[in-house]
């Protein structure tokens, strides 16, 4: 988790061009020590480039970076105090696992027996001990994962960055080094930064998420906070599943404001809204409540429909129910709850604060 | 599909016939008639001798162009490696106009025929009033194996995975360590490849030695110039043939059972 508010790493104002292209446009960002920190993103946001920026594999076309208070920015890669597990993983193909493992150590002049104590010991961390004198192009795309991190981590980097590193395995593998990677992460302690452009890993690993688009970082909190309190569309539809209506205000009193959706009355928080504005609500799928009777009580939203489609998951139900208005919203509902049938009439709700209103 | 098949098949056949038949039959031939007791060839078998082997490597002249072949293309090897390294690795990595015109500038003399190669030098050693030698031949070779080397090593570079030096870098590696550990484990069988092929091509190239040569002949240069003229040269030529042969397959064979190429 993260410790309190102890900067390890600060990225202030960076941007990076490639030719015509923006890869960054003005990230800043604290990194806290001691945090697992996922930097989500589709493809081509500029999560690598940030990576190789504070890695020191790429420099920044403007901005600064702090590491503990000194600026880094100048510093080739090798000596900055941070280790980069790449995207495809770049182990060196000629070596043996103990070779690659070792590499960074024999590099630093560290004496031989150190060395085979230390490969012993983070290959044990990461479990593939046995594989120690094996070629790496020997190996499963899981056994290299763990020689690529276990080279990274045989050096105590203060700052372990991870770009991707699970892209090229199968789901059911990823789902346990999600676990296993938490775990490892909990017994070396140190600052991770770890990339990816899938919401669900993003969601399993971090403390804190940042979200980026286009060159921008978006969006930084804790992952609840993100999920939760979505800043933009983007981020709302890029984090989990979510229904969004585009709302007109015309009338904010109370702390409520409220407003029209394609012939439906829709009430949320105000937040300093106007009437004749245009925003956009957000509501996710489990926040919705589905029942054949209306609610009781003031404070919800409903809506009237039909139940279209019923999609089986297993712990729970997605429904799309085609409302009066002929458009489709999604409901998630656990499965022993799930007690509606196709052709159902349904009323569908939820409370006024469960619905985000977005400006942008 | 049955068809598919048989042309496969048919295709691998005709292939390895047509090597068999126009490479290794002759060869054969030459190694078999090099140790048949005639002092001229004849498709016959009258019994056998060394007594060919012991004249050629007994003769000044063809010892001494052996030798000379064997100067010219290690010193050609030599040399057009460590001059070809270098931009082959701006070639591959670098980018731009500069770089595209420089890469052309390396690789046109690929494009000239050997026989151009030879006479423009000659004609550039008259002129500068330079006197031709085993020396100037090499320089001729070095002019054609620069871009052959390019040529051989470029796709290995491009092959490589540029994340593995930055992988290197960022373990602590200094951009020279990177290539001493990184970059040249990787790419060395590719140059013992690059060597061999050249060493091969210069100690056989005619052309160009014939223009460029002093009065020391190479050995493919003193076969021509005593064929059809010596009489009862053919059993010496095809003796030292059959050392050049089993020498050269022995060697080959080294290299690759140590792994040091990535062919077979
Ligand atoms: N070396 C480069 N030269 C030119 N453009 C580049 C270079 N590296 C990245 N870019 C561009 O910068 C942008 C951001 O790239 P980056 O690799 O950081 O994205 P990413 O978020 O890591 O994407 P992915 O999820 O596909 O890995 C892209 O538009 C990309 O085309
Ligand atoms: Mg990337």
């Amino acid at each position: 988790m993260a410790k309190s508010a102890d900067v390890i790493l600060k990225v202030d104002r960076v941007s990076k061009r490639f030719g015509e292209t923006w890869a960054l446009r003005d990230v800043s960002l604290d990194v806290y020590r001691g945090e697992l920190l996922v930097l989500l993103g589709p493809s081509g946001s500029g999560k690598s480039t940030l990576l190789r920026i504070i890695a020191g594999l790429e420099t920044a076309t403007s901005g600064r970076l702090y590491m503990e208070g000194v600026d880094i920015t100048d510093l080739p890669p090798y000596k900055r105090d941070t280790s980069m597990v790449f995207q495809h993983l770049a182990l060196f193909p000629h070596m043996t696992v103990y070779e690659n493992v070792a590499y960074g150590l024999k590099i630093r002049g560290v004496p031989k027996e150190e060395i085979d104590r230390r490969v012993d010991e983070v290959l044990s961390l990461v479990r593939i001990r046995e594989l120690r004198d094996r070629k790496v192009t020997k190996l499963s795309g899981g056994q290299q994962q763990r020689v690529a991190i276990a080279r990274s981590l045989i050096l105590r980097p203060k700052i372990l960055l991870l770009d991707e590193p699970l892209g090229a395995l199968d789901l059911k593998l990823r789902k346990e080094l999600h676990i296993e990677l938490k775990r490892l992460h909990e017994e070396v302690g140190n600052t991770w930064i770890f990339v990816t452009h899938d919401q669900e890993e993003a969601l399993t690993l971090a403390d804190r998420i940042g979200v980026m688009n286009e060159g921008r970082l978006i969006q930084v909190g804790e992952k609840w906070d993100v999920y939760d309190y979505p800043k933009t569309r983007f981020v709302a539809e890029f984090i989990g599943e979510t229904n969004m209506f585009t709302v007109s205000i015309d009338d904010v009193s109370g702390g409520v404001a409220t407003g029209s959706w394609k012939g439906f009355r829709v009430s949320f928080k105000d937040g300093g809204f106007r009437p004749g504005e245009t925003i956009y609500l957000s509501v996710r799928p489990e926040n919705l409540h589905i029942s054949k009777e209306p609610p009781a009580g003031e404070e919800y939203n409903v809506f009237h429909g039909v139940v279209d489609v019923e999609v089986f998951r297993g712990s729970y139900v997605i429904y799309h129910i085609r409302l009066d208005n002929g458009e489709i919203i999604r409901v998630t509902v656990l499965s022993k709850d799930a007690e509606f049938d196709p052709g159902d009439r349904v009323y569908v709700y939820w409370r006024f604060d469960k619905g985000v209103p977005l400006r942008e | 599909m049955e068809t598919s098949r048989l042309l496969k098949i048919a295709l691998v056949v005709y292939t390895a016939f047509t090597v068999g038949f126009f490479i290794y039959l002759p060869v054969a031939v030459i190694i078999v008639y090099s140790f048949n007791d005639v002092p001229f060839f004849i498709p016959e078998w009258r019994g056998f001798t060394l007594e060919w082997f012991v004249k050629a490597f007994t003769r000044r002249d063809v010892v001494t162009s052996l030798w000379n072949s064997l100067y010219i293309a290690v010193f050609t090897t030599a040399v057009s490696l460590a001059l070809a390294i270098p931009p082959t690795f701006y070639v591959v990595r670098g980018r731009g106009r500069v770089k595209d015109l420089y890469m052309l500038y390396l690789m046109l003399p690929f494009v000239i025929p050997w026989i151009i190669i030879g006479v423009s030098l000659y004609i550039f050693y008259w002129y500068l009033g330079i006197e031709k030698s085993l020396l100037t031949a090499a320089l001729g070779h070095i002019v054609y194996s620069i871009p052959l080397i390019v040529t051989l090593l470029a796709p290995r570079l491009y092959s490589l995975d540029p994340d593995i030096e930055r992988a290197s870098m960022d373990l602590g590696a200094t951009p020279w360590q990177t290539f001493r550990y990184v970059v040249f484990p990787q790419v060395f069988p590719a140059i013992v490849s690059a060597a061999i092929i050249t060493f091969i091509w210069s100690f056989d190239n005619f052309v160009i030695s014939y223009y460029t040569l002093g009065g020391e002949l190479t050995w493919p240069v003193w076969v021509f110039s005593v064929i059809g003229k010596q009489r009862n040269i053919f059993p010496v030529v095809m003796a030292v043939s059959t050392v050049i042969i089993l020498v050269s397959t022995v060697v080959i064979a080294y290299i690759v059972k140590k792994g040091y190429v990535d062919i077979l």
